[in-house]
């Protein structure tokens, strides 16, 4: 939790291998994230972690199954079953009947629902979440927040949910606050 | 990412930009059809040329004649430079000359009558008597050119060219039929020795001689008609008073293509004027090599823009997909993947315009073939077709429209890959 421009999205940036840092490390599995090569750091967000943005981040001119398929895309090795396993990722968001819909024609609700199957598909160890609730009114925010703990849950994945609404924290195990890029507080 | 999978996703992108992929593909097609047409022109061009200078003279032949000095329009044969029996022989002595056959004229005027297509014809003309091994080789086998005169007169051959100069100037105005080989062939006529036109009052008693033509050959003077050297040599010798033949012309015959420009050098250093086959061959292929350049530079300018306005979209598709490629390195895409898929792209839009322009080369080349076998006259030595449509031609055009749109895509590909992806989905 933190205010705007407290470092929160550069923090889950960084925890994702997407933003480098300017000083110290991140360690994931005792290595440094940050001295891995671009290809390895790249197969890091492939594999272990999955993004959900507060913009949704859909691809242009994609359908919500092609968007679910995107990260096989880069994948090491395409799995034979990757646009089956897409299809169960979008039932599981509770969109089954909306597979072959651009993604230009969902509304935002359905958006976040499908950047949260694309997030899910490639079964990562950690979904990284900034503010997903952003653009989504109290109600299917509060909605979409539910779904997305939920099937971490059961999938036995983490989540780190950035946010400063304090009805999304309370959804979560561990509460970390910071401020001016420091933690300040922690429950 | 492997190409297949990184061909498949440009593809789909370029599909869903289509009037932009079509306009970029438009402008590739436009160049390679240019290069490709105008290169298949002058390679055809060059080959017709190179193959009528090489049937006419071939590469290891060389033509000599007396030296001589132009005054206006007035020639003057150099009295040093005489091709007689003496100069035979010393030519024949060159080091790597294989042969020499002299071609004579006949010294005093001569007329042809004839009947061709049931209408009598008379004409004045030439006689030159060539050595039948000049040009046996392009006439039927069997024809006899160097034999002895039979029941039927002397064996006769003239110039393709001047049944072409008949068959596209005099035979239409006149509205008579066209002549073939195949027709003249076994065609006999009269030669009035020591009779012409101009002069009937020619000094020399006329002699009548019947010939038969035998064929057609480009190597034969053009207005004439032209008979074994020994028979022309005799005619001399008899009715113009010439003790010792001299001879209008030469053809000497290298061992090797090689020694041909030694043998001109040496020659030319005797006093005569030499033309090689080599040479002429190289002057075509000179000036070929400059029109190929030319062909070459405009259609390579005409891609460069090509190439501009590729980089240009390019680039402008980075700006308006930043959100996309963010997306696409936040779940795994490496700085090569975005690389690869916009060199995938231009690899597409290359190969499909170059693909289009090589079918309009094809295609413009047929068309221009069929217009110009309509306009142009009916020639011996019109090609079959005017354009080299070699696969070497098309690979080419095919590959440098390729090259040229991925040469392209590199700096805004470039650009893609380095974009920081944190940035590009903070900003979305």
């Amino acid at each position: 939790m933190g205010k705007s421009g407290s470092g929160k999205t550069t923090l889950l940036n960084i925890l994702g291998g997407l933003d480098r840092p300017t000083s110290g490390s991140v360690l994931v599995d005792g290595d440094s994230l940050y001295a891995r090569r671009d290809r390895e750091l790249s197969r890091y967000r492939n594999e272990r972690v999955g993004f959900v943005f507060q913009s949704f981040h859909l691809t242009s001119g994609d359908t919500a199954l092609e968007n679910v398929q995107v990260p096989f895309l880069f994948a090491r090795r395409r799995p034979r079953d990757a646009a089956e396993r897409a299809r169960r990722a979008l039932e599981a968001v509770e969109l089954a009947d909306q597979v072959d819909q651009p993604s230009e024609t969902l509304s935002a609700g359905q958006k976040q629902r499908v950047a949260i199957a694309r997030a899910l598909v490639n079964e990562p160890e950690i979904v990284l979440a900034d503010e997903p609730t952003g653009n989504l009114d109290e109600e299917t925010g509060a909605g979409i927040v539910a779904l997305l703990v939920d099937l971490v849950r059961t999938r036995g994945m983490g989540v780190v949910i950035v946010t400063h609404d304090p009805a999304i924290a309370a959804a979560a195990d561990r509460r970390i606050t910071i401020a001016g890029g420091r933690i300040v507080g922690e429950a | 990412m492997g190409p297949v999978r990184a061909f498949g996703r440009a593809a789909r992108s370029l599909r869903r930009h289509g009037v932009r992929a079509l306009l970029l593909s438009g402008g590739v097609a436009i160049g390679v059809a240019l290069l490709v047409f105008l290169l298949a022109f002058v390679g055809g061009t060059r080959k017709a040329l190179l193959d009528r200078v090489v049937s006419s003279l071939p590469i290891t032949h060389l033509t000599v004649v007396p030296r001589a000095f132009s005054l206006a329009v007035i020639k003057f044969e150099s009295p040093f430079s005489v091709l007689d029996d003496r100069a035979v022989e010393r030519i024949a002595a060159v080091p790597g000359v294989a042969r020499v056959m002299p071609m004579a004229g006949l010294r005093i005027p001569a007329q042809l009558r004839a009947t061709f297509f049931g209408q009598g014809f008379v004409t004045d003309t030439g006689v030159f008597g060539v050595e039948p091994e000049l040009v046996e080789d392009q006439l039927p086998e069997g024809t006899g050119f160097g034999e002895q005169p039979g029941a039927r007169g002397y064996p006769a051959v003239i110039s393709s060219d001047l049944i072409d100069m008949y068959n596209t100037g005099f035979a239409k105005a006149n509205d008579l039929p066209q002549l073939t080989p195949d027709i003249l062939r076994n065609q006999e006529a009269t030669l009035y020795l020591g009779f012409s036109s101009f002069n009937p009052g020619s000094g020399v008693a006329a002699r009548a001689v019947r010939v038969r033509m035998v064929g057609v050959s480009d190597r034969v003077p053009l207005v004439g008609v032209s008979l074994p050297l020994e028979v022309v040599n005799e005619w001399n010798r008899d009715l113009a008073d010439m003790s010792r033949p001299e001879y209008i012309q030469l053809t000497v015959v290298a061992e090797r293509a090689e020694e041909v420009d030694a043998i001109a050098r040496t020659i030319e250093g005797m006093g005569y004027t030499v033309t090689s086959g080599r040479e002429i061959a190289q002057r075509v292929r000179t000036l070929t090599d400059v029109l190929r350049a030319a062909g070459a530079l405009i259609g390579l300018v005409v891609l460069a823009v090509a190439g501009l306005g590729i980089a240009n979209a390019l680039l402008l598709s980075v700006l308006e997909r930043r959100h996309d490629i963010g997306v696409f390195r936040s779940v795994g895409a490496t700085r090569s993947d975005i690389r690869l898929l916009f060199l995938c792209e231009a690899a597409l839009v290359g190969l499909l315009g170059a693909g289009v322009g090589v079918a309009i080369a094809v295609g413009a080349a047929r068309a221009a073939d069929w217009a110009l076998h309509r306009v142009l006259p009916d020639l011996a030595f019109l090609p079959p077709s005017f354009f080299d449509l070699s696969w070497s031609v098309l690979a080419g055009g095919l590959s440098l429209g390729l090259f040229v749109s991925v040469l392209a895509a590199v700096s805004p590909a470039h650009r893609a890959a380095r974009l920081d992806p944190a940035r590009v989905l903070k900003t979305g």
